[in-house]
């Protein structure tokens, strides 16, 4: 587990540091959606967990701080991120906090699944740099807003 | 998936509440059956009255807001009794309070969800609901 905190420096003065979960196994997409983060107007605390098993435990710990946002990547070691969702959504601390699914997936089957179990929003990695930052970022933006 | 209607226990104050999740099952073409039941206290003496239930259900909602005694209340209620222990219970609020969160951590429960605000949540709440029957029964 990661965490790392950091701010826009155009926007030091926000008052509200947003706590992001980010269960995600490949550093590359780690590293771009930090990119993404970045990129937007928010001060923000990211906690990166790598399988979906460590995710489940550490999302479990009473004394853990409530998150902002989960966003979750389906193919995952340990238990896979449907598990982590379900589980998520199981958790009275954890009720209404949003999850978004981020995943290279395009099935149907799985974004239709990952709405059954109450995931807010399904975002498909772009494949490229610049659509990724902007789709990705606009996505985290757009559930931090209606947290 | 079974032939027979899916069982499904409501706990559930609210008038409207009920007509909106009645129909969300509907619309997600769940073969259902209801029993809803209006206040903690009823619920209570409902899952305590051993070998007298008509049919034991598959799912149970829960609203945590209910008259007399409260959801957590209920939920223990549950599972104290043998035939509810292992019951999938999916609970709501309209207004969850870290107290309400606090006396429901330690039981089990499928699904912890904020209570549909509109129409479209019923109905997604609707094809949850029956997703989560119909796999039950896989």
């Amino acid at each position: 587990m990661n965490t790392t905190n950091a701010s826009s420096p155009d926007t030091y003065q926000s008052p509200r540091v947003f706590r992001i979960v980010l269960v995600e196994d490949e550093p590359g997409d780690v590293y771009l959606l930090e990119k993404a983060l970045k990129r937007l107007n928010l001060t923000y605390e990211l906690t990166h967990f790598e399988d979906g098993e460590l995710a489940m435990r550490l999302l479990a710990e009473p004394e853990r701080p409530t998150p902002d946002l989960i966003l979750v990547d389906l193919n995952l070691p340990k238990r896979d991120g449907f598990e982590v969702l379900r589980s998520v959504r199981s958790r009275p601390a954890l009720v209404g906090v949003p999850v978004g699914i981020f995943t290279s997936s395009e099935a149907a089957a799985d974004r239709s699944r990952a709405s059954l179990l109450g995931a807010e929003r399904y975002i498909h990695k772009p494949a490229e740099l610049e659509q990724f930052i902007k789709e990705v970022g606009d996505a985290i933006e757009g559930m931090l807003h209606r947290a | 998936m079974k032939d027979e209607p899916f069982q499904i226990l409501l706990v559930e104050d609210n008038d409207a509440d009920v007509y909106l999740l009645r129909k969300a099952f509907e619309a997600a073409a769940l073969n259902f059956e209801l029993t809803v039941i209006d206040d903690g206290r009823d619920a209570i003496n409902y899952v305590q009255r051993g070998g007298e239930w008509e049919a034991l259900p598959d799912l149970a909602i829960l609203d945590m807001n209910l008259p007399k005694n409260d959801g957590p209340e209920v939920l223990r209620a549950l599972r104290n009794v043998k035939e509810f222990s292992k019951l999938p219970v999916i609970v709501f609020s309209s207004l969850w309070s870290p107290s309400d969160k606090l006396k429901i951590e330690s039981f089990d429960v499928a699904r912890c969800l904020n209570k549909p605000l509109n129409l479209e949540e019923f109905l997604q709440m609707g094809t949850m609901v029956s997703d989560l029957l119909r796999r039950m029964k896989e």
